[in-house]
Order: structure tokens, then sequence, then C-alpha cells
């Protein structure tokens, strides 16, 4: 078998790899596989730019602004008991 | 005076010190806990909590850190652990799995897009001049993502993007862990395009 068919991967495995290796390292031959991939696969480039965008999106959310006075002063009663 | 935190800080000190912290950071807190949990007394719960174990630990609250690092450090375990529990007693009552069939995160049998899952090609990446409206689709979106897919989502960044410690925390293997992931994402993803697309 060509070397180049470990290089071949697809669509569900691109993505995956996509998510995996914000956490952990890819081997070699993953990441290889991804760069092709993702240089042959318009879908796969738009999809791993939006989850680019999202990731960021979810590292930095914060809620609205929100009225705690009674929140603060629950918290303070239950602390001096 | 006393350093923030020693030991020898009487209790009228401790809770004067207290007091200026619970006023200057509930309101950030509580904004980041309701950004990662369904519901907002829980948020508010968790944040209570983080008060009081704060408030038990206080000598171990080291001067080189700042409070409200220190305070974010302690929500960040009350809300890992609160996802800890959701996932294992989920997981217990139904055993939650999704369903192979979603149309949303099906992959065609040569594992290339369907018609339907496949994102739409543009020259950005969503429309970056609309931070807000992308924020409010990605809070609905989160919202409706099921509970698990949801804790392996909200773990990834309470545990510092650990891998590792993220699959022993949920109990579960990395193949598993890997896969849910993957499978909330492309759900968000879909789910925040079809909004975005919707409202226009």
């Amino acid at each position: 078998m060509a070397f180049t068919s470990y290089l071949m991967i697809h669509c569900r495995k691109a993505t995956e790899l996509g998510e995996r290796r914000e956490l952990e390292p890819l081997t070699f031959v993953e990441q290889a596989g991804l760069w092709f991939h993702t240089r042959m696969c318009k879908y796969c480039k738009a999809y791993l730019a939006q989850s680019e965008v999202i990731d960021e999106h979810l590292q930095e959310r914060l809620g609205p602004p929100v009225d705690t006075e009674a929140l603060e002063a629950r918290i303070l009663s239950g602390i001096e008991r | 005076m006393n350093g923030v935190g020693t030991p020898d800080l009487d209790d009228l000190g401790r809770q004067q010190l207290m007091a200026r912290w619970v006023k200057s950071h509930t309101g950030d807190l509580v904004r980041y806990a309701r950004s990662r949990v369904k519901d907002p007394d829980t948020a508010d719960d968790l944040v209570q909590l983080t008060f009081v174990s704060a408030w038990q630990g206080m000598e171990k609250f080291a001067r080189e850190s700042s409070p409200r690092t220190w305070l974010f450090s302690i929500l960040k375990h009350k809300l890992a652990d609160h996802y800890r529990k959701a996932y294992s007693e989920g997981q217990h009552l139904s055993g939650i799995e999704i369903a192979d069939d979603d149309p949303t995160i099906t992959f065609a049998p040569n594992g290339r897009w369907t018609s339907t899952s496949r994102p739409t090609v543009t020259d950005h990446a969503f429309d970056q001049d609309e931070k807000e409206r992308l924020d409010r689709a990605l809070v609905h979106c989160l919202e409706h993502l099921p509970d698990n897919l949801r804790a392996a989502v909200e773990m990834k960044y309470l545990l510092e993007k650990d891998g590792k410690e993220i699959q022993r925390t949920l109990g579960i293997s990395a193949t598993n862990y890997w896969q849910q992931l993957h499978r909330a994402k492309l759900k968000l993803r879909k789910c925040i395009e079809d909004r975005l697309d919707h409202n226009n």
C-alpha cells in the first residue's frame, strides 16, 4: 500500500482530529493527514475555521451583568454565622 | 498591618477582608458561572459555595496570587465538580447516548459530509462583525446540547484543556471523550450556523 494512503483521511476523521489537537499533540501522520485533507476539502476547511471561532467564544464568554446585592447579603450572612 | 491571608489576621480582620472580596468579586463570579451552567440559581449557589470554601481556607490563600484569581480557581473547581456529578448521574439514569441518526452530526458511510450536515463555505468563519449575535446564538445552542455533551465541552475550559485530567474526572476513556467533544462541536456548529441564517 502506498505511503500516501496513510495520509488520506475522511471528513469525519479530520473534524475529530481538529478537536483532539486542541488538547493533545497529534502524531506526525495525523498532522500530515489533516494538513492534506484541509487543502483538498473546502467543507472541512470552513468547519475548522468556524470551530476556532466557537472555541474563542467559549473560552471568553461571560454572562450579562446582574444585580447581585441579595446574593452578596446571603453569602455574608452564611459566612458570619 | 497583617498580611492578607496570614494566620495572625484576627476574626474581625478576616470578616472585613471577606466582606470586601464579596463586594468586589461576586458580580464577575456570577457572570462567569451563569454562562456555564443552565440554571441561574445553581450558578449562584456555586458562587456562594466558592466564598464558603474561601472563608474556610483563608489561611491557605497565598499573598502572591490575587484574590480574584484565587476565587476564580475555586469557582472553576466547583463548576467542574458540578459537571462531574451531573455527568455521572445522567449516565446512570439514562445511559445517555445520542442517536447516531442525528442529521446534524452524521457523516455519509464513506466518512464525508452529507448535504444536510456540511458547513456553508464562506470567506470568513461566521460574521465576525456581529459578535453579539454570535454570542447569543452560542448561549442558545449550548443550552440545547444534551447534558453529557455540555459537560464534555465545559470540562475542556474548566480543567484548562488537560485531556487526561478531564477523562479521569468524568471517568471515561480517551476515545469516548474525543467522541463526545467531537459530537458536541458538530452539533454546536450546526446549531449556530442555522440560527445565524434563520435570524437574517
